[in-house]
């Protein structure tokens, strides 16, 4: 029942605009700024959920926004959709305020958390009553139950839904009113590997027709695969605003080398600049040096290499690093 | 401001429930059941009571003794209509489809109380030709006899004033077990604790509480100590005015919280 390979949104009425970003994995800079926080600031009691955040969010690219649990970014995403009032600050979507929005759902869509629907209205009603408030049309409500694979339930009482199938009726409703602007909080949570593999292509289908979307997750293995550029957030304060490009070139790169003589390569690399770390099953960790100039050593040594080999570092380490004095457990925001 | 769209939304979500429908399909039974029930009781009394207690006997109040039980089911459909969306979390699609949060309450009350007083004015004309033909040979009263048409219409009404107040302790509390427990304090317990008082305070005080209004406003003819209470339609503006009440303090709240 999942419409896992292809993954089209049906576009009413859109001249696909693609504001500048035709290639947007390499022009994140030219597309245009949708979604500008500046200085956000919200207070829970004593505890401070988002603390002075300011960033923007372009047109065209998926935007990644993460941190770990409890880091504040639900709330700053239901500031974004005036459901909660900020302390301070201010988030504006086209240069308004989301209660300004005329009929917000079909300018901005927004999956907030699975499930967050009256367990004894089926999911064709839940959808027609949103569809009547922003006067989107009923047959829009069909469509977007056939996207999300929901049609053999969409009479049934949502009570009895599934995590993923309330994950996938949440993105139905975000997507009802063919909005410019997409706000999803942790899309994938509850999904099957499947349901996962389409909510990626979803979100890149939706940003290659020109939308903004923005989405937030606490995994950068998640956003390495889906975001082009990435806003890291730990206890509420920005921590990173960087393109996903940078973001792996910072976590840098090192080189994995075997040789039954690993003792003299160690010595030799490290004579010329590079940082060695003898591995426990013999291999050697290097940084610091290129993999084309540990190769040129070790012919220069006449040692014999059995492997050879450039590790991207992961970005999952790279994040981790950087949200690491960051780390706050407790309630999810 | 445009309410159409928010209305018709709250409208369809109303009726999409079958909890909404059952509430009002139970208020018609206690209603009509309950009602008919004091009726045969009082057919049942009537060849041995005494002259002034058939001169104080009104056909109309006891045919709508229904309504005082219907009042609780009508108060859990007045809460549940927003108490639901909290305990779901469904508030947050209805506040980000329609931000202004004032459109949407007043949109609720609109559906609620237009639908309680169909239903309403139903249970009452309904409960009050069953009623006497049940009472008869006893004391009946047809429509046209003085007050009778404006106790019943009253009556009804009195369903759907209080279905509004019972949204407005909801959109204050936002759970529907607290809700609920206010609603019946202010209907049941609070007269339980105000009768009790010494008669010299409590028929000072008896005219304010909901039941006491409800009651007022269904009763055809006034006697004993229901001469202290307020007039049928003075009840029925007092009432009205505790509902408009709790609305604005809902109101002040869900705009000033957070979602």
């Amino acid at each position: 029942m999942v419409p896992d390979v292809e993954v089209s949104v049906p576009v009413r009425g859109r001249a696909q605009p693609l504001h500048g970003c035709t290639e947007p994995r390499h022009i994140v800079r030219d597309c245009r700024v949708v979604i500008e926080a500046r200085g956000l600031v919200k207070h829970y009691g004593t505890t401070i959920a988002v603390d002075d955040l300011t960033f923007s969010v372009r047109a065209g690219i998926v935007t990644g926004f993460l941190g770990p649990n409890g880091s504040g970014k639900s709330t700053t995403m239901r500031m974004m959709i005036g459901l909660d009032h900020p302390d301070a600050g201010s988030v504006t979507i086209d240069g308004l305020p989301y209660g300004e929005i005329k009929w917000p759902l079909r300018q901005v869509g927004a999956l907030l958390e699975a499930k967050a629907l009256h367990p004894g209205r089926s999911a064709r009603n839940h959808l027609r009553a949103l569809a009547a408030s922003n006067r989107i049309p009923r047959s829009r409500v069909e469509e977007m139950i056939e996207l999300v694979g929901l049609a053999t339930v969409a009479k049934k009482r949502a009570g009895g839904y599934s995590l993923g199938m309330g994950q996938r009726l949440g993105i139905a409703a975000a997507l009802l009113g063919d909005p410019e602007v997409v706000l999803f909080d942790e899309p994938v949570n509850g999904l099957d590997p499947e349901g996962i593999q389409w909510v990626r292509e979803l979100l890149r289908s939706l940003a290659k027709q020109g939308r903004t979307v923005f989405v937030s997750s606490h995994l950068m293995s998640e956003m390495a695969l889906t975001a082009d550029h990435v806003i890291v957030i730990g206890k509420g304060k920005l921590l990173e605003d960087a393109d996903i490009g940078e973001m792996i070139a910072k976590a840098g790169t090192s080189v994995l080398v075997r040789s039954p003589d690993a003792a003299r390569l160690a010595e030799a690399l490290g004579r010329s600049g590079a940082t060695v770390h003898p591995q426990a099953d013999g291999s050697l960790i290097v940084t610091e040096l290129a993999a084309a100039a540990i190769g040129e050593v070790a012919a220069r040594e006449g040692v014999v290499l059995h492997e050879l080999a450039p590790q991207q570092a992961s970005l999952e380490e790279a994040f981790m690093a950087l949200t690491k004095e960051h780390l706050e457990f407790g309630h999810s925001t | 401001m445009n309410l159409v769209p928010t209305i018709s939304s709250e409208w369809l979500k109303f009726r999409s429930v079958r909890s909404t429908v059952y509430a009002l399909a139970i208020t018609v039974f206690l209603c009509v059941g309950i009602g008919a029930l004091g009726c045969f009781a009082e057919h049942q009394q009537w060849p041995t009571e005494r002259a002034f207690e058939r001169i104080a006997f009104d056909p109309v109040r006891t045919s709508l003794f229904g309504f005082f039980f219907a009042e609780i089911a009508i108060g859990v459909i007045g809460v549940l209509i927003i108490s639901s969306e909290y305990s779901s979390g469904s508030i947050r699609m209805t506040l980000a489809a329609t931000p202004r949060r004032l459109s949407v309450l007043v949109s609720k009350a609109v559906v609620l109380f237009t639908s309680t007083l169909v239903v309403g004015e139903a249970c009452a004309f309904i409960s009050f030709f069953v009623g006497q033909a049940v009472l008869s040979p006893a004391k009946t009263a047809t429509l046209g006899t003085p007050g009778a048409t404006q106790a019943v219409f009253l009556g009804g009404m009195s369903l759907a004033l209080l279905a509004l107040l019972a949204l407005g302790i909801a959109t204050m509390m936002r759970h529907t077990a607290g809700a609920i427990t206010v609603f019946v304090s202010l209907q049941l317990v609070l007269l339980l604790i105000v009768s009790a008082l010494p008669t010299s305070w409590n028929v000072h005080i008896l005219k304010f509480l909901p039941e006491v209004l409800t009651q007022s406003m269904r009763s055809a003819h006034a006697s004993g100590a229901q001469l202290m209470w307020f007039s049928p339609w003075t009840s029925t503006l007092v009432l009205a005015a505790y509902a408009v009440a709790s609305l604005i303090g809902g109101g002040l709240l869900l705009l000033r919280r957070d979602a």
